[in-house]
Formats: structure tokens, sequence, C-alpha cells
């Protein structure tokens, strides 16, 4: 346009030249002018004509070179733009050519400065997004989505470099078909261009894919034709990761391009390292809270352990005490009779008829009497506790001692009916003979106090396996389930209020006790079998003596 | 004096034997039982003057038994023991029980703690006594042995009632454990300091407000307890 106008200024002058003369030869032709004086006066006008349209045309020209010379000399102090004033004039003298180029350029300029200006606020914002979280995801998806919208490339993918397996890892894309993802979703270090930057911890540019050595056109489908790989480094020089972005069209990429590329992969890399150290301090924060956790259980184990032990003792402290304050409340109460009995004779013997004296000295007698079981039964207790039970084990007929046991129980219990169950022949037991006996004893003076007194009391002996089981039943009423266990424990009471009455006073709680302590001693067990209100059969089995029983046995007590 | 009826409650036939027998030797008229229940049934129907108790008793505890004579009645009681526990002693003292009995023990000392307990209850009137003593809520009519707080009766033990009428008759001193012991106890309970403390207890339940913050029976620490002149 500007061209067009310069010519015309050219074309209008020289037009004004031969047209001006043009005029003036035909007017001297055709009025055949001769008269000097009047071809000179026409001549001179004509002349003057052409030097007036000259000079105006070149003002016109000049006015319009110095004002575009003057706004360019306003943007003189840009480099570039001298830099290419400075190129134009040399390639091209033409001033005219050179005008051109440089009011293109300056346009371009102007572009380039609100792209400049856009790329600042597209770092800006990766800054701002990296400053105001520490997600690390939301970091990566708005650098990359970022830098591709600034520069105007459709793909980019972001790795993260795992030090332990050598391995980059994608971690955010864009732009990449799920092919294309599912193909690249990992690099080693070194294999291929982006683990090859990596590893060099250079820039590298793929300018076209289809020109690599490694280009398989079936493989790379849907890979960029341009890529260009960025290595993320932290502070101390360590690799990160990497950023690629990548064009499907054939792309070059220019230095300021690659600046901002930097800039950003350099941001980026900072939040990676950022956000990995926060990991690594929130890592290392759970494994603490781990370790405390861990050690919190100890101790709460400890804890738990102490409060059994505590409870145990306690337990024991308990049983203790109880025993204690049985034992007392056992010995008490026949010593209560005695004194009382014994302060009263002391105090009104003399008063006394001597059937009443004679009743209260037999009452005397018998709790000595049970003063004394008492006391014989809680050493025997404290025996076998302590396992000091004195046992002369020797081989005996089972049948033999409890015919002798039977006949001392009737003698005790005259009203009784006491009957015998046993084979004829039974095989020998290595055992010792008084135990039992007192075992036997003791099962049958409890049937005897509880079996209604016309129903008899049945004592059996029989082999099973390798042993010899002794049983003893009764009809009485019989122990409930709950109490079948307990009831072999040391000072373990039946509480029941139908038992009371004229045979209602437990003893200690200790007799039972004795018996499986007796039992035990010689390897064998002892049961009772009940259903309440049916009576109930007392069982215990004995080992049947062997040649190993009897040589490993034979020589202590 | 009119013959006097103890029921001994105990479930072995041999101590209440002994019992009977060195009782009824002393003058007392005798009734027994085995069980709580004999011995509730017993009193409701004879009502006995004083009542010895074991609190081992086969069918009903005898700490049931006494809450349940004291619901009705306050009937001297001694209760016997086998257990050493302190527990059951307070338990006992504090279910309002007047006296207690370890076993095993000697028909004297039995009939001494009789005595003692009968004694308080036959605390007689004397001429040198008030009539009657008020103070803030508190009102005692020394004659009519009545007492009530904001004008409503309060009944008491008779070893309450002893205990009570001393700190009164020395209002404005301060008594000592032992003092006290023995002039609502007798002698030989100088050093029964237990029995001291649920008998003040159970004295400030009945009659305090608040018995955390006593006006009548005022703590006097290490020493005794006093009755504070108005």
């Amino acid at each position: 346009m500007r061209k067009r106008w310069l010519t015309s200024k050219l074309v209008f002058t020289i037009g004004t030249l031969v047209a001006t003369n043009v005029v003036f030869l035909s007017v001297v032709s055709v009025y055949s002018l001769r008269d000097p004086i009047l071809i000179g006066v026409l001549y001179a006008c004509a002349q003057s004509i052409i030097i007036l349209v000259v000079v105006m045309q070149y003002f016109s020209v000049k006015q319009y070179i110095d004002r575009i010379v003057t706004t360019l000399q306003s943007r003189l102090s840009e480099p570039f733009l001298s830099d290419v004033c400075g190129k134009r004039t040399s390639s091209s003298p033409d001033p005219n050519n050179q005008i051109d180029l440089l009011i293109d350029r300056y346009h371009q300029q102007q572009e380039d400065m609100i792209r400049r200006s856009e790329r600042i606020d597209s770092v800006n914002l990766i800054a701002a997004t990296i400053n105001r979280t520490l997600d690390l995801q939301v970091i990566l998806d708005t650098s990359l989505s970022e830098i591709l919208r600034i520069m105007n490339w459709d793909m980019g993918a972001i790795y993260i470099y795992d030090d332990r397996t050598q391995i980059m890892n994608m971690v955010s894309y864009q732009g990449l078909t799920e092919d294309a993802v599912r193909n690249s979703l990992t690099y080693r270090l070194g294999e291929g261009m982006a683990g090859r930057s990596a590893k060099s911890r250079q820039i590298m540019v793929t300018e076209d894919i289809t020109n690599s050595p490694e280009y398989e056109p079936a493989a790379c489908a849907d890979l960029p034709r341009t890529q260009v790989t960025v290595p993320l480094t932290n502070v101390a020089g360590s690799l990160l990761g990497i950023l690629q972005i990548g064009s499907s069209n054939l792309r070059s990429i220019n230095e300021p391009e690659l600046n901002l590329l930097s800039t950003v992969a350099h941001q980026v890399a900072l939040a990676i390292d950022k956000a990995q150290l926060y990991q690594a301090a929130n890592q290392h924060a759970q494994d603490l809270e781990k370790i405390v956790e861990a050690r919190t259980a100890e101790l709460a184990e400890a804890i738990d352990k102490l409060s059994v032990a505590l409870e145990k003792a306690q337990e024991a402290e308990k049983v203790k005490s109880l025993l204690i304050s049985t034992v007392s409340h056992e010995l008490r109460t026949p010593l209560a009779t005695i004194k009382g009995n014994t302060s009263l004779l002391i105090e009104h013997h003399d008063k006394l008829p001597s059937d009443v004296l004679v009743q209260h000295l037999a009452d005397i007698e018998e709790e000595t009497d049970k003063l004394t079981d008492l006391i014989s039964n809680l050493l025997e207790m404290s025996r076998i506790e302590a396992g000091s039970l004195h046992i002369q084990r020797e081989p005996i007929n089972v049948i033999d001692v409890l015919d002798s046991t039977l006949g001392a129980a009737r003698l005790r219990h005259p009203q009784a009916t006491l009957n015998l169950i046993t084979p004829r022949k039974l095989p020998m037991v290595y055992a010792d003979p008084r135990r039992i006996e007192q075992i036997v004893a003791n099962l049958v003076d409890n049937a005897c106090k509880y079996a209604p007194p016309q129903e008899p009391v049945t004592i059996q002996a029989e082999a099973a396996d390798d042993e010899i089981k002794v049983s003893v039943r009764d009809s009485g009423r019989g122990v409930a389930p709950e109490h079948q266990e307990k009831i072999f424990d040391r000072f373990y009471q039946v509480t029941d209020p139908a038992s009371s009455g004229d045979t209602g006073r437990h003893g200690i709680g200790l007799g039972l006790a004795i018996c499986r302590g007796l039992v035990e001693a010689h390897e064998g067990r002892i049961w009772v079998e009940s259903e309440p209100g049916k009576g109930a059969t007392f069982a215990f089995t004995l080992p049947v003596a062997t040649r190993e029983r009897l040589s490993s046995g034979g020589h202590n007590g | 004096m009119d013959e006097t009826t103890i029921l001994i409650v105990d479930d072995e036939p041999k101590i209440l034997r002994f019992v009977d027998t060195s009782l009824r030797l002393s003058g007392y008229e005798i009734l027994t039982a085995e069980t709580g229940q004999i011995a509730l049934d017993i009193y409701e129907h004879d009502h006995p003057d004083l009542i010895i108790l074991d609190l081992g008793l086969p069918d009903i505890d005898g700490l049931v038994v006494l809450e349940k004579i004291r619901q009705y009645s306050t009937v001297p009681v001694i209760i016997l023991t086998a257990r050493d526990d302190e527990k059951d002693k307070v338990a006992g003292l504090e279910l309002g029980a007047d006296d207690y009995l370890t076993k095993p023990f000697g028909t004297q000392e039995l009939k001494a703690r009789i005595e003692a307990v009968l004694r308080r209850v036959r605390w007689s009137p004397q001429p040198s006594d008030l009539a009657e003593f008020v103070m803030l809520g508190l009102q005692v009519d020394f004659r009519r042995r009545r007492v009530t707080v904001n004008g409503e009766e309060v009944h008491l033990t008779p070893t309450e009632y002893g205990l009570l009428r001393v700190l009164i008759q020395n209002s404005g001193h301060v008594l000592s454990h032992g003092d006290l012991l023995s002039r609502v106890w007798g002698d030989e309970y100088r050093n029964d300091l237990a029995i001291l403390r649920v008998n003040i207890s159970r004295l400030r339940q009945k009659l305090e407000e608040d018995p955390r913050e006593p006006r009548f029976i005022v703590t006097v620490p290490g020493v005794g307890y006093t009755l504070p002149s108005e």
C-alpha cells in the first residue's frame, strides 16, 4: 500500500512534467507563435508549474519518511529491533522494503510481548499452584496443562523417578491416547529418549520422530511427531523425573520457548522435591507414630501381663486370706463350744445335775475330736500342696483294701447299708494301701452323710484298660453340674439352703480336695457323675501295676 | 426386777446348749433359735429383752436378721461372730448392734456384756438430770425418752440414746474416747474405738442435717467428741 502510494507520487510528478511540456509545445505550434518573448514567457510558466509540482511531491514524501523514521527511532532502544534493522540494512539496501520489514517486525514484536506476558502469567500460575497446595498431583496436572496451553503443544507427560528401581513412572499426562499412555507408562533410566535425557540431565529435542532410528510406525502411531524432554532435578542435581511435551504435528522450538520450558520444569522439579520432602517428613511422622503405637502396645501388653500377675497375686492373696478366715472360722466354732462349756463348768459345776454335766463334757470331747480331725486335714492338705505327701507304694490288691475299708466304715455307720461289688480277680495296682483306704473311707463317709438312711451305698471296683476304677454310688440329692468340677477344690462349699438341718453343717471343704491330691499322687483321676436329685457316683482310677512302674518307683517312698 | 428374756440365735446346738445353761443359772429366761427365720418368728411372738445373734446362720445372714429387727425395734442386740474380720463387726454395729462377741468366749464375758447392754437400756432418770434439752432443731425429752429433730421423732437404740445423753450432760466440754466408752458402755470397753465411732456415725446420720458437717456431735481430732453449748 505504501509502495503504491509512493509510485503514484512518482507517476504524478513525471506525468505533470510531460503534460506541461506537451501543453507548451502544442500552444506554440497551434498558434504558430513566433514572438520569442511570448514563447519565452510561456516556457517559463510551464517550467514553473513542473518545478512547483516536483517540490510539492518532494515535501510530501519527505514528511512521510521523517514520520516513520521518528517512530522507529523511538523504538530503536530495543536490541532485537536494532539488530533486525542492522541485518536488514546490510542485506537489503532498499529503504522502502526495509521500512515494510521494520513495520512487520514491530507488529510481530508486539505479539511477542503479549505472548511473553502470557508466559509470565503462566509461570506465575504454576508457581502459585505450587505454593497453594501440597498435593503433588494438582501441581503436576496444573503445570502440565499450563505449559501446553501457553506453548500451544497438544501432548505432554510428567514422570517421577524412583531411585530404588531406577524407573521413571508417569504421574501426569495430557493429550495422550489410552494406547500412548499404556505404551509409555514407565521408562528405565537410559532407555529411550526420555531415559537418556534423564540420565544425562540434558534437554533433548526430537524434531521429527519419523527420522529417529528407533522409529517404528506401528508402535509409535499415537506418539507425538515432535517431542521435547526436560530432565527435572533438585538443587543438589539429583534426578527427580522428566517433563515431556509433544506435538502431533511437526513443530520447531526456539530458544525462548526452551527457556520457558526450562523455567516451568524447574518449578515442577521444586514442587516434586518439596512434595517428596513433605512425604518423607510425613512418612517419618507416620513411622514415629507407628513406633509410638508399637511401644504403647508393648506397654499395654506389659501392663496386661503385670495386671494378670497382680490378679494372680491378688487371687493367691485372696485364697490365702480365704484359707485363713475359713480355718479361723472352723477352728473358732469348736473352740467356742469348748471354751464356753469349760467356763460354764468352772463357774457352775457344783450347781449342775450330773446328766447335764455329762452332756456338757461330751460336747467338749466331741468338739475336741472335731478340732483334731480338722488339724490333721489341714496338715494333709498342706503336705499335698507342698508335694511332700508321704506315700509308701507297693503292689496291692484293691479288693483286699476295699474289704478292710468297708469293715471299718460299717462300724462308723452302723445304720447304713454298704454294698461291695467287685470281680473275682483284679490286676494289682501299685499304690499306698493306707492312702487308698483313706480315699475310699472319705467317699463312703460322704455318701453315708447324704444318702437316705434306708438306701444302700454301693462301692464297686472294676478293671478298665490298664486302670482300676473304684466308684462309690449313693442315692442322695446329687451334685449340681456347676459344682461337679469345683467340689474337689479345697475349701469349696456347696451353698445350698436345702442342705441345712441336722447334717447341714458343712465341713471345712478339705475332704474331697485331699482325695484328689491323693489320687493324683497315684497318677489317677477322680471325678463325680451326678444328676441332681438322683444321687451321685464318685469315682477314681488307679493305674495297673506294670513292670516299668514297679522298677521306676521301686525305691522311693 | 422383771424376768429378763434373752433370745439366743446360733446354728450350732452345742453353743446354744452351754449359753442356755449358763444364762439360766444367772437368772435369765432363755429362748433359742437355730435359724434366722425361727429367730424372727420368736422375736415377733415373744418380744425378748435382748438378742444374742450369731452372724453365720445357715438360712438368712445374721446381718439381714439384724436389719429386719432394726426396722421396727431398738431391742438391744449382741452379735456373735466366729470371724476375726473387722468388717463383720463394723457392719453389725452399723446396722445397729449394741455390742459384739467373738468366738470363742467365756460365759462370764458373755454375762458381763449382757449386763452392760441392759444397763444402758435401763438408764433411769436421775434427779440431777435435765427434764428437757433443746438446741437448734434438736429436742430431747429425758422423762419420756423421746428425741425429735425439727419436730420429727427419731428412734434411737439404747446405746445411741445413752451416748447422746452423756454428750448433752457434758455439753460444752470435750469428752475423750475413753470417757465416752466407759460412761456409755462400761470400763471394759474403754479401748473399743470401733464401737464408739460406729455409734457416733449412726447418731449423726439420725440427728444431723448434714452428717459430714455435724452441728451437734463435733469431732475433736485425736481427743474425742463434744456437743457445743450454744
